[in-house]
């Protein structure tokens, strides 16, 4: 029995957020600051021949005007993004020259009058021609458009042989579109010039500090040390404010130190869809092999993630991909490649789910396509090859009691029992017999996630808990809160742990100044890895209060417990003494140090490289999600009716903040599935803001039924796994696939917006 | 320097505009139209606030007429108790407007003003053959306009500077008549900008289509009222054929390949959803 997790307490921040109270990063400001604005490229592609800002220098107000000539360290930072374009701009969103000014309207007037004089070059827009290019190149360092290390494969067993045993083989091609964040908040940067350390100090909407720290100092030819980075109150990332806000970084940190004052960005949306990255646009060509009883007999795959010009991200997201390729099925024979691939056009990065929304879509479109072709139930073709006891991921990694426990059959099970599965199926073809106007369909879809990092870096974390002489406690973690509720569960972790309340709890904002870097806050690894940090400061608190209690009480440490905030004798419930007065105790009389610092290293994965088996992530999260739709024959509008889903995420440690996650997630599943999608016109964005760049509305939402499966799995903290990311990704196969069972079409590209389902092409194509 | 004024009464406001013939006046009701206009705002010498005068915000229903103040919100009109009996077209065409928040400060006349192809308003007063009582200034008084009169492209009226909508009067025998259908067509649930729309109004009697007007939303420079299909349609008695409604239709609207939708999509979609006004009929 636990008395603080597994319990939908309220979010320590929440009043703050919904009272209007919470600042966020526009909200700061500084005496003397100076706004700054950036000037973009008016090219997709084009040398740069010169830089006039004569004009704009002489405009009353401008303060400084920066180019590439004004760097300090080197114009390179992760990822290949130059702080600012020198020779040639790459894409639209390439910044040129940045503009400091005493206020906005003066910079935005600078800007206008700022002439770079160009030579135009033909784009790379499209992917494909990009890939088999070897002379026209992005980056002409390199022999070709392939972006580093993204290449990654799996190999297992003998695709050709494989194939062999088929008694049908199925090649299919699926394509994403790039899609946007779509986050409320558009990106801000402040940035102070630190004279203590002769350095910088920056604020923001910053999802991982530390990356954004080192790039800073890299670029600014400083010591790690002497770039301070503090993220403010953030309002939602997705893994999106982390280039564009690293862009924003270094150019208002070269301004900062130039002007001796605080420099102010923060970006229009338009600037926000324009600069920052967004989820990978992908071609998944797939080729399926089967018996003619629905086994599965071998997958090969060959992927393509599109990149834009510049990218720190193909590199993770393509070997998180190149696991998950094949589903969450039991392939003996697979052969996966995975490349990201350079072109002149936006670029892609993280957003919630890194890899998973793409290839999901295109597994489970793909054993969809070959249930029909089998005339199997799409329900018993997943069972028959989903992962079970005994069975061996594509990775090698076997699944079983004391291994890597294997849900999935049950909760597939689950959730068509829930959502009347197949009685719907026959009904809804009954209906569709009789209406022509209408069709209804149902879709399922099924998943695998590897928790964590994995094989992408060491799952590290850290946290420092501090207990103050009131007894109030404070936590510092070196992840980051973007609104996911981080330091809610991390509180409860820790209050549990502690046998304390909630209620003790405080936070702080992460400033890399005072805790390590553990890493960055994604891979939905927050509680996962976090939280095993927080366990470990917490036990060696209790270690110290329970030595000091057991002179106290006068017994054996061992018989001290702590719970309800009382510390007393396991047996003898006389000898006890509160909280408070322990505190005191431990810090008026004999001085103790009551932070702990808890550090988290699982160690590093073993792969191989060659062939992609190893121990790829340590442990999985499962789903299944069932899809109701209804089509509208004439305008071929798709209406989702009602989502019933079932996952486990292991256990949840605040239930109410794991269902927000989830419904969260599958309403930009929703998005994602059939109505977000960048227009691009020679390499220039015609979805700037939110007027055409639709994203679903509340009353868009579906009826959503949710079921956790809280299967046993020591390995996260108190047994929790991952949630954050996993929502999203069952959305666009279960909708497609319902689409297929409605109308008989199966669509292999999103999203379902009206052009593409009455008319077979979307908007640009 | 611009000037920024809100008048209170209409006479306030209309020796105000007198006075100040030779600047560029723009007028602001709800501000959703403007406030994303930057463009506009800026051009303008004198913005004038039309909030702050009640006499402008009033419906009224006497006389077979029903009048509707020019700054009436969306949100007004929805809960208008008389207008959701004799007028549920334009209590819907309303409903379906944006959000609760847009709804609150959308006004009628902003939507008419704007003159946009995608005006939710605007085929459903069209179809009414609504007239809009206009104040010009040339003139120094008040004009009654039919409102097919009053488009003439994409943001474009015959309004002139220092000229504003007063009001709108409709004939409401008519529309106690007929039966209407109204289908809106956009991606999402709400906050939704149409691709397209059809506005219909009709009258059947003894099986035969006794009177129709129809108009179509976004599929034209300015909304459009099909009037070669409402001659095709009139007086048949539902035994039309198909394709024929279809080419008329077709030939009716000239509709643009833009973010929110394709003319090819355009196109097909109206003519389906004028085939579905004309099914329903039939049931
Ligand atoms: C998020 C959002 C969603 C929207 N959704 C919809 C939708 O679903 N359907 C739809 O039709 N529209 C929609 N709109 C557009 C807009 O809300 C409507 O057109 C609204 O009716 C405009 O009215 P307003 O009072 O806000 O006009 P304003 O913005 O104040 O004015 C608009 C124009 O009309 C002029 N004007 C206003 N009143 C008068 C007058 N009395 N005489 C002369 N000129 C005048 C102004 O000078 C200006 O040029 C949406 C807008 C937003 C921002």
């Amino acid at each position: 029995m636990y008395n603080e997790i597994k319990k939908s307490q309220n979010r320590l921040d929440g009043y703050e957020k919904v009272t209007g109270q919470a600042k966020f990063g526009a909200d700061l400001n500084f005496g003397h600051q100076l706004y700054a604005k950036t000037v973009y490229s008016e090219y997709p592609r084009a040398e740069i021949v010169s830089i006039d800002i004569s004009e704009a220098e002489k405009l009353e107000g401008v303060v400084d005007i920066i180019t590439y000539e004004d760097i300090p360290g080197e114009n390179e930072m992760f990822g290949r993004f130059p702080v600012l374009a020198a020779k040639e701009v790459k894409y639209i969103g390439d910044g040129v020259a940045v503009v400091a000014a005493k206020s906005k309207e003066t910079a935005e007037k600078a800007v206008d009058l700022i002439n770079v004089e160009y030579k135009e070059k033909q784009p790379l827009f499209n992917m494909k021609k990009a890939y088999n290019s070897k002379d026209d190149l992005v980056h002409t360092d390199k022999e070709d458009n392939i972006i580093e290390h993204s290449h990654h494969l799996m190999r297992k067993g003998n695709i050709k042989e494989g194939l062999q045993k088929a008694d049908v083989i199925l090649e299919r091609t699926y394509y994403t579109p790039f899609v946007d964040q779509a986050y409320i908040e558009p990106e801000v940067i402040v940035t102070i010039p630190d004279p203590y350390r002769e350095g910088i100090e920056i604020h923001g909407s910053i999802q991982n500090p530390y990356s954004i720290r080192e790039n800073v100092a890299k670029i600014m030819d400083l010591k790690i040390s002497q770039v301070k980075v503090i993220h403010s109150t953030i309002g939602g990332s997705f893994g999106g404010k982390d280039e564009s806000v690293m862009l924003m970084a270094a150019r208002t940190a070269i301004l900062a130190k130039r002007t001796d004052r605080p420099i102010k960005m923060v970006l229009t949306r338009e600037e926000s869809m324009l600069e920052s990255c967004k989820r990978h646009a992908y071609e998944l060509n797939y080729k399926i092999g089967a018996k003619q009883d629905g086994t599965i007999v071998a997958i090969e795959d060959e992927v393509y993630t599109q990149g834009g010009p510049y990218n720190n991200k193909a590199m993770f997201a393509n070997w998180r991909g190149s696991v998950h390729a094949t589903g969450p099925y039991r392939v003996e024979n697979v052969k996966t490649d995975y490349y990201g691939v350079y072109t002149n056009t936006i670029y892609g990065g993280a957003y919630r789910g890194f890899s998973a929304p793409q290839t999901v879509f295109g597994s489970e479109s793909l054993i969809d396509e070959l249930a029909y072709e089998l005339d199997i139930s799409p329900k018993e073709i997943r069972l028959k090859n989903c992962l079970k006891e005994g069975d061996t991921f594509a990775t090698g990694q076997k699944f079983g009691p004391g291994e890597i426990p294997a849900p999935l059959a049950d909760i597939i099970e689950g959730v068509c029992e829930h959502s009347d599965y197949e009685e719907k199926r026959a009904e809804y073809k009954e209906f569709n017999n009789k209406h022509n106007e209408k069709k209804k369909g149902i879709g399922i879809s099924c998943t695998i996630r590897g928790a964590g990092l994995g094989g992408e870096g060491i799952d590290t974390a850290g946290a420092t808990l501090t207990i103050d002489q009131d007894g109030s406690i404070n936590l510092i973690s070196d992840l980051t809160e973007m609104g996911q509720g981080m330091r809610t569960a991390h509180s409860q972790i820790a209050a549990e742990t502690l046998g304390v309340s909630l209620e003790r709890f405080t936070f702080i904002n992460t400033d890399t100044s005072i805790i390590m870097d553990g890493g960055p806050t994604v891979a939905s690894r927050g509680t996962l890895a976090g939280g095993q940090a927080v366990i470990e400061a917490a036990r060696k608190l209790k270690e110290r209060l329970k030595k000091v209690a057991s002179k106290k009480l006068d017994c054996k440490k061992e018989d001290i417990v702590i719970g309800n905030d009382l510390i007393y004798h396991k047996q003898n419930k006389e000898k006890t003494i509160a909280f408070e007065d322990l505190i005191e105790v431990c810090l008026n009389d004999l001085g103790i140090s009551l932070s702990a610092q808890g550090w988290y290293n699982p160690g590093p994965e073993e792969l191989d490289e060659e062939t992609g088996q190893g121990k790829a992530y340590p442990t999985y999260v499962y789903g299944c999600a069932v899809t109701e739709i209804t089509v509208d024959i004439k305008t071929g509008k798709v209406n989702v009716d009602k989502i019933t889903a079932g996952y486990d995420i292991g256990t949840p440690i605040n239930p109410q903040q794991v269902k927000g996650q989830l419904y969260g997630g599958l309403l930009q599943g929703l998005g994602y599935s059939l109505m977000e999608e960048f227009e691009q016109k020679e390499g220039y964005l015609k979805t700037d803001n939110f007027d055409d760049y639709l994203i679903p509305s509340i009353k868009d939402m579906p009826d959503i039924d949710i079921k956790l499966f809280d299967i046993e799995d020591d390995f996260g903290p108190y047994g929790a796994k991952s949630v954050g990311e996993l929502g999203i990704e069952l959305v666009a196969p279960s909708v497609t696939n319902a689409f297929y069972d409605a109308t008989g079409r199966r669509i292999r590209e999103i999203p379902l917006n009206l052009e593409r389902t009455l008319l077979g092409k979307s908007l640009s194509k | 320097m611009k000037t920024f004024i809100s008048p209170k009464t209409i006479s306030e406001l209309n020796e105000f505009i007198s006075n100040n013939k030779n600047r560029n006046i723009i007028f602001l009701a709800g501000g959703t139209d403007l406030l994303v206009d930057q463009e506009k705002f800026n051009t303008a010498d004198i913005i004038i606030d039309l909030n702050k005068i009640s006499e402008l915000r009033n419906i009224s229903v006497y006389c077979e007429k029903i009048n509707i103040g020019s700054t009436c919100t969306m949100t007004d009109i929805a809960k208008y108790k008389q207008l959701q009996n004799i007028f549920p077209l334009l209590v819907n065409a309303a409903t379906n407007v944006g959000s609760p928040q847009i709804r609150n400060r959308a006004t009628i006349a902003g939507n008419i003003a704007n003159a946009s192809p995608a005006g939710d308003t605007i085929p459903v007063l069209s179809v009414a053959e609504a007239k809009i009582r206009i104040f010009n200034l040339e003139k120094n008084k008040e004009l009654l306009v039919p409102i097919n009169k009053f488009f003439l492209g994409p943001g474009q009226t015959i309004l002139k500077n220092g000229d504003y909508i007063v009001g709108f009067e409709v004939p409401s025998k008519i529309l106690q008549d007929c039966e209407y259908a109204f289908y809106k067509v956009g991606q999402r649930q709400a906050l939704s900008i149409s691709k397209l729309s059809v506005t219909c109004l009709y009258q059947l009697s003894h099986k035969k289509i006794h009177k129709i007007r129809m108009a179509a939303g976004s599929v034209a420079p300015t909304v459009k009222r099909l009037y070669k299909t409402e001659e095709y349609l009139q007086n048949s008695n539902l035994s039309y054929a198909e394709n024929e409604v279809m080419r008329f239709v077709k030939s009716e609207i000239e509709p643009i390949t833009d973010v929110r939708s394709t003319e090819e999509y355009r196109k097909e979609i109206t003519g389906r959803l004028v085939l579905k006004c004309l099914q329903e009929m039939k049931s």
